[in-house]
């Protein structure tokens, strides 16, 4: 009961036209942080490595650039996705969010995590770590869910188009 | 879709603009323009209805089945 006002909490929240527009600022800022993120990520996966190197004098050579070469694509797709994630939400301030453009934004979202479980089935042989088969699980299962979603997202698109051309 | 809307021909016979039907009618300009120009894509039997009273025709005279292959339809998907 707790956990179900909880969520109705949280939805009333959303319903608000701030809680869309306050997300919408904090994926541009994800964005200018994973951009930089993703620009000095050699010198930071250095500086972290190099850390742990202390430890493990292997750790250094053998996973440098096999992370690198998995970050980067990571990274990229995941700027892919706040952008089109940002796209959504513009059209939810506007109160039009029930468009074509947005079925094309989440068919795009699902294909972008579907990349990122491909990366992570790769990154399965070459990093040694138990997040790499969480991250691949994750990625797959929300790949399949935002398929759907965008398929459910198509048919309500349909159906308002419908109704709307309704005279 | 080959069903047309000849509503601006029953308009011109009856002498009556856009605006007036609209109003005779009960709905939006925007929405009669939608009918007008066969861009919806379903009709109200209380639209029609209405439609008929004002312009005292027949569904028939306003909706009418066109071949695929009728160059009409084809200006209907162009617009």
């Amino acid at each position: 009961m707790k956990l179900y006002r909880k969520v109705l909490g949280f939805l009333k929240i959303a319903d608000k036209k701030w809680f869309p527009a306050l997300l919408e600022k904090a994926i541009v800022l994800s964005m200018i942080g994973g951009s930089i993120i993703l620009l000095a990520l050699p010198y930071i996966l250095d500086l972290w490595m190099k850390h742990y190197q202390v430890y493990d004098q292997t750790y250094y050579n053998n996973y440098y650039m096999p992370s690198l070469m998995i970050l980067y694509p990571s990274g990229l797709i995941g700027l892919g996705i706040l952008f089109q994630a940002r796209g959504i939400l513009k059209k939810v301030i506007l109160s039009e969010p029930f468009v074509a453009e947005n079925v094309k934004r989440i068919k795009y979202i699902a294909r972008f995590t579907a990349m990122l479980c491909g990366i992570y089935a790769i990154a399965l042989f070459c990093i040694h770590s138990v997040f790499v088969p969480i991250l691949f699980i994750v990625f797959g299962l929300t790949a399949l869910f935002t398929s759907v979603f965008g398929e459910l997202f198509a048919r309500a698109v349909q159906y308002k188009e419908e109704n709307d051309f309704t005279i | 879709m080959p069903i047309i809307v000849n509503l601006d021909v029953m308009m011109a016979k009856r002498k009556m603009s856009l605006n007036e039907l609209a109003l005779r009618v009960g709905i939006t300009l925007a929405n009669l323009s939608i009918l007008k120009n066969s861009k919806a894509k379903a009709v109200r039997f209380s639209t029609l209805d209405a439609i008929c009273k004002a312009l005292d025709c027949q569904p028939g005279e306003i909706l009418e089945y066109i071949e695929e292959d009728d160059p009409r339809a084809k200006l209907i998907i162009k617009e």
